[in-house]
């Protein structure tokens, strides 16, 4: 059975959701909010947060995912924020990889672009960002014409192995992780920072004895517009708070049914009859409308004025700076915008005056 | 400068210098061995026949992407 198509004219549609507004949660009086007012009375609150297990020890305590509602705004702006984590929140990656030696099974390419996804334990605001010309040139070939790192602008690191001799075992297969990547400071970097891999564990190739790694890498600020890898954010997703409303009071039976019908908290039998409890904790699985009986009774929607984010961090930086580098993202592209936009109301002012 | 060969960083093709020597990898035991001109091929340690020229030790650059 199409769930889909069974529910689908019982989704509540308001008609207000079909007029785009800037938001207007929680406003009492009727009249219209200039746009100060309205962001003035948005608000962000911290719902929950998660910590790096125990197990990852260079992390241990730091804030990995952040929960935290934005009430009052349009869904517009709330996925403007999501995109902007996601693809233009800076970050430091490997982007130029000068393999030197590389005798082990794992081809050239593909351990270069393994490397290029270790998330370095950097801070992007300490950096420029670095032009194409400067970087190395692909076609080079020799030692000498390497582009430098700059203290600036990128961040040194060498990787050096060899397979060692195991004595009772002469087929002995070494893991090598990123611990092995040793982080060669440039100028004053030693001073203001300590750079490392976000984690230790993860496996970059295997070798057998004798076989040989010798590599230099330069890490680079970067945008996940360009390559995913520049992403500082490994999940960034919002979802709408959902509705429940029951247009006519359930009880007994019924209301045992309809309550094991969405996620568990979400609906609990108070007096003898089901009652809506944490709308928060529900996944919106739309079972109810699958039974006639039901269909009529509950209606479901989604609050659009809130917004209720999860953004978890790839290790580099705390999720809450994360966003908070979004926010001066977006204020940034609006100056932009603003700046454009007088330019061209000036432009029409001028060919009105010619005229 | 007699013990380098081809291998040696920097010195990819400088093939001109002393008595050509060059080091090969066995196939079998992974023994590093130098062998002259007229030298058979065969491995020193476990006389295996097939012998390996080293990787180059010449710089290549790769995106990391």
């Amino acid at each position: 059975m199409n769930v889909n198509n069974l529910s689908a004219r019982y989704v509540d549609v308001k008609d207000e959701y079909t007029t785009p507004r800037i938001g207007s949660l929680n406003i009492k009086e009727q009249r219209e909010l200039t746009l100060k007012e309205k962001i003035a009375q948005t608000e962000i609150v911290i719902t929950a947060t998660t910590e790096f297990p125990s197990a990852c020890v260079n992390l241990n305590g730091e804030l990995e995912k952040v929960e935290f509602d934005i009430r009052g705004i349009d869904p517009s702006m709330s996925n403007t924020l999501r995109r902007i984590m996601i693809a233009e929140v800076p970050q430091m990656a490997f982007d130029r990889v000068l393999i030197f030696n590389n005798t082990t099974l794992i081809q050239d390419e593909v351990l270069a672009h393994r490397l290029g996804l270790i998330p370095i334990k950097a801070d992007f605001r300490q950096f420029k960002s670095r032009t194409e010309k400067d970087m190395t040139s692909i076609d080079c070939t020799k030692a000498a014409h390497v582009k430098g790192a700059k203290e600036d602008d990128s961040l040194l690191f060498h990787f050096k192995v060899i397979g060692k001799h195991q004595k009772n075992s002469t087929n002995h297969v070494q893991i090598v992780e990123s611990s092995e990547l040793k982080w060669s400071p440039v100028g004053n970097q030693k001073e203001t920072m300590n750079v490392m891999p976000c984690f230790h564990d993860i496996t970059i190739a295997k070798i057998k004895p004798k076989q040989f790694i010798d590599i230099e890498l330069h890490a680079f600020r970067g945008i996940g517009r360009d390559h995913a890898k520049f992403s500082p954010v490994c999940t960034a997703f919002y979802r709408l708070l959902p509705t429940i409303e029951f247009t006519e009071p359930i009880r007994g039976d019924d209301a045992v049914e309809v309550k094991s019908m969405f996620s568990p908290g979400t609906v609990e039998i108070i007096n003898d009859e089901a009652k809506v409890v944490n709308v928060r904790v529900d996944a919106n699985s739309r079972e109810v409308f699958r039974h006639k009986k039901y269909r009529d009774i509950v209606k479901l929607g989604r609050d659009r004025e809130v917004a209720l984010f999860s953004v978890e961090t790839v290790g580099a930086l705390s999720p809450c700076i994360i966003f908070k580098e979004s926010c001066k993202v977006l204020m940034n592209k609006c100056d932009v915008f603003l700046e454009e936009l007088t330019r061209t109301q000036n432009d029409v002012k001028d060919e009105m005056k010619k005229e | 400068m007699s013990m380098q060969g081809g291998s040696t960083p920097g010195r990819g093709l400088t093939l001109d210098e002393g008595p050509r020597m060059m080091e090969y990898i066995c196939g079998e035991c992974h023994f590093n061995q130098e062998v002259k001109p007229k030298d058979p091929v065969r491995c020193r340690e476990c006389g295996y026949r097939i012998l390996y020229k080293k990787r180059t030790r010449r710089l290549i650059v790769f995106d990391g992407r």
